[in-house]
């Protein structure tokens, strides 16, 4: 049974807000590849991901953000995260990623913060 | 080690997906064993990352998942039949990944041994491996 993934984009001016659900695995790529085409296009500056408590990120999910990141860097784009479970954010600490995008501990905070 | 209370091994199907329902039973044996949730949730993510890459080496049409719990540990092997594994030689590089310089991917073994307690890996008569012991206190010994 192949893992059940699905992503949600919306533009909102110059905010693209990723919303996942289920499972974010490789198989996520042309999901995200998509997704990030549009929000480019939109010309977005600032990218929210936001998941859910019960959300599963592999390690190759993973590897899918970090390449997200790496883009939206060279792009001046800023990423920030809510929605994480704390193990989640335990992974992201315990890799670094951290360092490169900001986890923020409710949607509310983080519309505040990157519109601040 | 102690005498194993309990032990078992499950058979998977080496196909995308399967990865999940190993370790939702390994999740379940840990609940019943006594870890903490938080504890489940780690060893929810080395036994994935560790079945992706039985998946990934696989070459036969299963893997499977041997589990031994102890009183003090719980025990996990994933073995799959095929070539050995090829290991990175070095921990992976965020700020390389970052800058093009690596590819974004690299993290399964990194997370299963920093997520379990012992890990060792080993290839003998065709057949892969991987060794994951989860200490009940985590606390109380070093990661290797």
């Amino acid at each position: 049974m192949e893992p059940v993934f699905d992503l949600q984009t919306h533009i909102e001016g110059a905010l693209a807000l990723l919303t996942f659900q289920g499972e974010l695995t490789g198989s996520a790529e042309d999901a995200l590849t998509q997704a990030y085409q549009k929000l480019a296009l939109a010309r977005a500056t600032n990218i929210l991901l936001q998941f859910h408590e019960k959300d599963y990120l592999n390690s190759a999910g993973i590897a899918l953000l970090i390449a997200l990141v790496s883009q939206a860097r060279k792009e001046k784009r800023q990423v920030g995260v809510f929605g994480l479970s704390n193990h989640f954010q335990k992974i992201f600490d315990m890799i670094g990623l951290t360092d490169y995008l900001t986890i923020y501990q409710g949607e509310a905070e983080a519309r505040r913060l990157v519109s601040a | 080690m102690e005498q194993s209370s309990d032990s078992e091994e499950l058979r998977f199907l080496a196909k995308s997906g399967e990865e999940a329902l190993a370790r939702e039973d390994i999740a379940r044996v840990a609940a019943a064993a006594g870890f903490e949730p938080e504890r489940i949730e780690e060893i929810r993510t080395a036994v994935n990352e560790a079945c992706l890459n039985a998946l990934e080496h696989s070459d036969s049409r299963s893997f499977t998942v041997w589990y031994s719990v102890h009183r003090t540990a719980l025990i996990v092997e994933v073995r799959n039949s095929g070539q050995p594994f090829r290991m990175p030689e070095s921990t992976p590089d965020l700020a390389a990944k970052m800058e093009g310089e690596q590819p974004p991917r690299g993290w399964g073994l990194y997370l299963m041994r920093r997520l379990c307690n012992r890990l060792s890996m080993s290839h003998k008569g065709g057949i892969n491996v991987i060794h994951m012991e989860f200490d009940v206190h985590p606390a109380h010994s070093h990661r290797t």
